[in-house]
C-alpha cells in the first residue's frame, strides 16, 4: 500500500474518519491497528519482526531506566537491544551480501568455499524502524529520555504508519510525547498538511516517476553517449530527491492532519555549497542519527584531527551500506566520506569556516558542489562498478549530442520547472512553507499548473518509492 | 520579518525588476499562432524569423501580457487570499479544459502526437487518426457507410475499393486494432453517425472470446459521459468491483480532456523535439506455425460484456436511425478446431437471434458464399490482398442490396 495509490486513499479516509471521532487513548489503539494493517498489507509475516523489535526495545528501555544503580545490567540491556535489532537487520539485509563476498574472498585465498545463498525477502522499511527503535534505547541509556508510559504508546511510536516504511527516522524525544499526550488537530495544521501532501504527491508522481523513465532508459542502455549519461545523472539527482522528499512530505502532511509534527527530512539539499551543509539538508533524520549515535560514539572530533577523519569516513561508509547491500552503496558512502574529510581538511587549513557566501560565487559553488553530488549519485544508481567506469568514460570522452539528448533535456526541464521555482522561493525566503504564503495571482498560477501537470503528465504506473527497498 | 510579508516583499521585487518578462512571454506566446509552432507540431525544424516576431498579433499579446503584473499587484492587496485561491484555481482549470477542447488546440495536439510515436504504437496512431477525423467533422451530410471493427476489418476490407464500388455513397472508416463490440460502444461518440447512415460491422468469434475483462487503457482515450455509463453497465458488477481503480480512472477521463488525452500529452512531453528511435520491427509477420500452436492452446472463454456491448451498440444505432449490417467474420481454416468451430456456431446463432430482436442485417459466412481457402489469408485471422478483394466486393454487393431494400421499405 503506497501513498500514491487509491487503496491508500481509501485506507486513510477510513482511518482518519475514525480517528477524529475517538478520544486520545482509543486514537492510539486505532493508530497501532492501522499501522500494523498498513505494514501487513505488504507481507503480514513481517509483522512479527516489527513486533519483536518493539517488544525487545520496550523491555530493554525499562530495564535500562530502572537500573540506574546497576551499570552492568544497564549495559547488558542496551547490548541486547542493539544486537537484536542489528541481527534482524543484518540477517534480512546483509546476509547474502556478506556470504557472497566471503566466498569470493575464500576463493581468492585458495581456501575451501561454501554455497550459502539464502532466498531472503527484504522486509519493507526494516532499516527505518530498527534505527528508530535503537535510538530509543540509546537515548534512555544516555539519560536523555525516560521510557514510554505504556507498551501501546511505544508500539505506536515505532509503527506510526505515515513514517513507518521510509522515514523520517523519528527520535523518541520528538514523537513519543506527541503519542503519549492528547493531540490537537488545528486548521493551520490541516492547511499546511494538505500542501505537504499535495506537493509530495506532485514530487513523486509528476517529477520522480517521469524522470525514472528517462533515467532507466539510459542506465539500461549498454552504451549511452556521454551527453545522455550526464543528463541521466542530473535527472537521477532530481528523481531520487523528489522520490524521497516526496515521501517525507506526504508523511509529514498526513501526520499534521492527525496533529503530529514529524521532523524535517529535506531542506533544499541541492542548494548546499559543501558536503557538511549537504548532509545538514539531505535525509536529515538519517544524517543526524548517524552523527548522534555513530560518529559521536566513535569519538567524533574529540580525539584529534586524524581520528576525526577516520570517524567521518567510517560513519559515511556505514551510512552508504545502510542504503543497501552492494559495493556501489559502499562506494557512494566512501565517496561522501572522502568529500567530508577533504572539506574539513581544506576548511581547517585555509580557514574557510564561517566565511559568508554571497552573490555569483555562491551560485558557482552551489553548481560545482551539485556536480560532485551527481558524481556520487552515479555510484548510487549504477548496477555495478563496471557501469560506473563505462559511464564516466563516456562522459569524459564521447560527448556527442543526439536528438535523444535534446528530448531528455527538454523533458527534464518540463518536469522539474515547478520544483526549481518552488525551491528558489523557499531558499530565497528561508521558509519551506513560502509557496503557501504567496499572494493570489502567483499562488493560483502555481496550483493550477501543478494540477494540470498532475492530470496530464503524472505517471500513474510509477509504483513504490525508491527508499522502500532500504 | 513575518513569513508572509517576506514572501510579499520578494513578489514586489519580481514585479519591480522582472516586469519586462511578461511582454516577452506575450511575444513568445504569439509564436503559437504562427509557422514555427506548426513546424514544431509537425516535428520539423523550427526556424524563427524576425517577421514571425514583429507582427501586430505579437504586439497585442505583449500588451495583454503586460497586464499580468498589474493584476498581480492588485492581487497583493487582496485580503483573505487563501479563501479566494480555490475559486480562482477552479476558474483557471475550467478555462484550461475549455481551451484544450477547442478545435485548433485539438488539431495541434493530435497532429503533434502523430509524428512522435513509435512505429509499433499502432493503438496510439489509430487514436490520433480517429480524433483528428472527429475534430475535422464529416465531409458531407449525405447518408454514408461507416465501417467499424477490429484489425480483421483493417486488413480485410479494401476501403478504396469499397468507396469506388459504392459510389456516390461516402464510406468512412472507424476501424481500429482490437475494436470489439464493447470498445465500439465506448468509441461511439467519436463515430460520426447520422440518421440514414449504414454501419458495417465485421464480427467473428474472436470479438466475443478471450477479451480483456476491463480494457481500461483502450477505454481511457474514448471515455466520455455519453458512452461510459453504457459501457460500465455492460460489464458484470463483479468485474467492475475487481477493477474499481480502473473504473475511477476512466471516470476521471470522462470528466476532463486533460486526463483523457494524458497518454498522448506525455508522449509529446517525452519526445518534444525528435522522433523516438525506431524499434526494430520484424521483417515478416508472425510465424504461422507458432501462432497456430499458441491459439490451439488457448482456452476459449466467452465474454458477457462483449455481448452486452453489441446489444447496447445496436440499440444506440437504432435510436439514431442508423442501419446496422453485420458481416460474420471468418478465420483461416487452418485454425479450425472442434472447440473453435463450436464457438463459431454459438456466436453465429447468437448473432442471428439478436438480429431478429435488434433488427439489423446479419450476413453469415454461408450467405457470403466466399469459400475462403488458406491461400486467401495473410495469417491466421487477417486476409491477404486476394481475400481482401473478394470480401470487399461481396460486402459492396450486400450493402447495395441492403440500400435498395431500405429504400423500398421507406426506411
Amino acid at each position: 500500500m503506497v501513498f500514491n495509490s487509491l487503496v491508500f486513499l481509501v485506507f486513510f479516509v477510513v482511518v482518519y474518519s475514525l480517528y477524529r471521532l475517538l478520544p486520545h487513548r482509543q486514537q492510539n489503539v486505532l493508530l497501532l491497528v492501522a499501522s500494523y494493517f498498513f505494514y501487513g498489507w505488504w507481507d503480514w509475516r513481517f509483522l512479527s519482526l516489527i513486533f519483536l523489535s518493539t517488544a525487545i526495545d520496550y523491555v530493554a528501555g525499562k530495564i535500562i531506566y530502572i537500573s540506574k544503580e546497576r551499570p552492568r545490567r544497564r549495559k547488558v540491556a542496551l547490548i541486547v537491544s542493539m544486537t537484536s535489532n542489528l541481527a534482524i537487520l543484518g540477517f534480512f539485509k546483509y546476509f547474502n551480501f556478506f556470504a557472497d563476498n566471503l566466498v569470493v574472498l575464500l576463493q581468492w585465498a585458495g581456501l575451501p568455499t561454501f554455497t550459502r545463498h539464502l532466498n531472503i525477502i527484504l522486509p519493507v522499511g526494516i532499516s527505518f524502524y530498527t534505527f528508530q527503535a535503537m535510538s530509543y534505547a540509546l537515548d534512555i541509556y544516555r539519560g536523555h529520555l525516560r521510557p514510554a508510559r505504556s507498551f501501546l504508546d511505544f508500539a505506536t511510536f515505532v509503527a506510526f504508519f505515515p513514517q513507518l516504511v521510509a522515514g523520517p527516522i523519528e527520535r523518541a524525544s520528538n514523537l513519543l510525547p506527541q503519542i503519549e499526550n492528547p493531540r490537537k488537530v488545528t486548521r493551520a495544521g490541516i492547511e499546511s498538511g494538505t500542501w505537504l501532501i499535495f506537493w509530495g504527491l506532485f514530487q513523486k508522481c509528476v517529477i520522480a516517476d517521469n524522470l525514472a523513465i528517462l533515467v532507466d532508459g539510459v542506465f539500461d542502455s549498454p552504451t549511452p553517449t556521454g551527453a545522455m549519461s550526464l543528463l541521466a545523472l542530473y535527472a537521477f539527482a532530481f528523481q531520487i530527491f523528489c522520490d524521497f522528499a516526496g515521501y517525507s512530505n506526504i508523511a509529514r502532511g498526513l501526520a499534521r492532519w492527525m496533529g503530529v509534527e514529524l521532523m524535517l527530512n529535506f531542506n533544499n539539499p541541492y542548494f548546499a555549497v559543501n558536503p557538511k551543509e549537504f548532509w545538514a539538508r539531505w535525509h536529515i533524520s538519517l544524517s543526524s542519527w548517524l552523527r548522534d549515535y555513530l560518529y559521536i560514539s566513535l569519538g567524533g572530533n574529540r580525539r584529534g584531527r586524524r581520528r576525526t577523519y577516520i570517524n567521518l569516513s567510517l560513519t559515511m561508509l556505514l551510512g552508504g551500506l545502510w542504503h543497501g547491500a552492494a559495493w556501489t552503496f559502499v562506494a557512494w558512502g566512501a565517496f561522501h566520506g572522502a568529500l567530508l574529510v577533504a572539506y574539513h581538511w581544506w576548511a581547517e587549513n585555509f580557514s574557510l569556516k564561517g566565511k559568508p557566501d554571497s552573490g555569483r560565487w555562491l551560485w558557482v559553488r552551489r553548481i560545482a558542489f551539485f556536480h560532485l553530488v551527481c558524481l556520487g549519485w552515479l555510484f548510487f544508481r549504477a548496477k555495478s562498478m563496471g557501469q560506473v567506469g563505462v559511464m564516466l568514460t563516456q562522459i569524459l570522452t564521447d560527448f556527442s549530442w543526439t536528438p535523444a539528448a535534446t528530448n531528455l533535456l527538454a523533458a527534464m526541464i518540463l518536469f522539474c520547472l515547478p520544483l526549481w521555482l518552488v525551491q528558489l522561493l523557499q531558499e530565497k525566503t528561508n521558509n519551506l512553507a513560502a509557496p503557501m504564503e504567496l499572494s493570489l495571482v502567483p499562488r493560483t498560477a502555481l496550483l493550477s499548473l501543478m494540477i494540470l501537470m498532475f492530470l496530464a503528465l503524472s505517471n500513474t504506473g510509477g509504483g513504490a518509492f525508491i527508499y522502500f527497498q532500504f | 520579518m513575518n513569513n508572509h510579508l517576506q514572501v510579499i516583499e520578494i513578489e514586489r521585487m519580481i514585479l519591480r525588476k522582472a516586469w519586462w518578462l511578461f511582454p516577452v512571454l506575450g511575444v513568445l506566446v504569439s509564436l503559437l499562432f504562427g509557422g514555427p509552432f506548426w513546424a514544431w507540431v509537425a516535428n520539423q525544424p523550427m526556424v524563427i524569423h524576425w517577421q514571425d516576431i514583429c507582427t501586430l498579433r505579437s504586439a497585442i499579446l505583449a500588451a495583454v501580457f503586460s497586464l499580468i503584473p498589474a493584476g498581480w499587484r492588485l492581487g497583493l492587496k487582496v485580503r483573505r487570499a487563501r479563501a479566494w485561491t480555490g475559486l480562482c484555481v477552479l476558474l483557471v482549470l475550467c478555462a484550461a479544459e475549455w481551451g484544450l477542447r477547442q478545435p485548433t488546440v485539438q488539431t495541434a495536439l493530435w497532429l503533434a502526437v502523430e509524428p512522435r510515436i513509435e512505429p509499433s504504437q499502432h493503438f496510439m496512431r489509430e487514436v490520433c487518426y480517429v480524433r483528428l477525423e472527429e475534430n475535422a467533422g464529416r465531409a458531407t451530410d449525405d447518408p454514408s457507410v461507416i465501417v467499424v471493427g477490429s484489425s480483421q476489418v483493417l486488413n480485410g476490407v479494401d476501403i478504396g475499393l469499397l468507396r469506388s464500388e459504392l459510389q456516390p455513397c461516402p464510406v468512412i472508416r472507424r476501424a481500429m486494432f482490437g475494436m470489439s463490440p464493447l470498445k465500439a460502444l465506448a468509441m461511439q461518440p467519436f463515430m460520426p453517425f447520422q440518421k440514414d447512415d449504414t454501419c458495417l460491422m465485421y464480427l467473428s468469434e474472436f470479438d466475443f472470446t478471450n477479451q480483456d475483462p476491463f480494457p481500461y487503457a483502450w477505454l481511457r482515450p474514448y471515455s466520455t459521459w455519453a458512452s461510459l455509463p453504457g459501457v460500465l453497465d455492460c460489464i458484470p458488477w463483479t468485474t467492475r468491483m475487481h477493477f474499481w481503480r480502473q473504473v475511477s480512472d476512466v471516470s476521471i477521463a470522462a470528466s476532463t480532456e486533460w486526463w483523457r488525452a494524458r497518454d498522448f500529452i506525455r508522449q509529446i512531453a517525452f519526445h518534444m523535439w525528435a522522433q523516438p528511435e525506431a524499434q526494430t520491427l520484424a521483417a515478416s509477420g508472425p510465424d504461422p506455425a507458432a501462432e497456430l500452436a499458441e491459439n490451439a492452446k488457448a482456452r476459449i472463454r466467452f465474454s458477457v460484456a462483449e455481448k452486452n456491448g453489441l446489444e447496447e451498440f445496436a440499440r444506440r444505432l437504432e435510436t439514431k436511425g442508423v442501419a446496422l449490417c453485420i458481416f460474420e467474420g471468418d478465420v483461416n481454416p487452418a485454425l479450425y478446431s472442434p472447440d473453435r468451430l463450436r464457438a463459431k456456431a454459438e456466436i453465429r446463432e447468437y448473432l442471428e437471434e439478436l438480429s431478429l430482436v435488434s433488427s439489423y442485417r446479419f450476413v453469415s459466412v454461408d450467405e457470403q458464399n466466399l469459400e475462403l481457402t488458406p491461400l486467401d489469408w495473410l495469417d491466421l485471422s487477417h486476409l491477404n490482398a486476394v481475400g481482401r478483394e473478394r470480401l470487399t466486393r461481396r460486402m459492396a454487393e450486400e450493402l447495395r442490396s441492403f440500400a435498395r431494400e431500405m429504400d423500398a421499405s421507406g426506411g
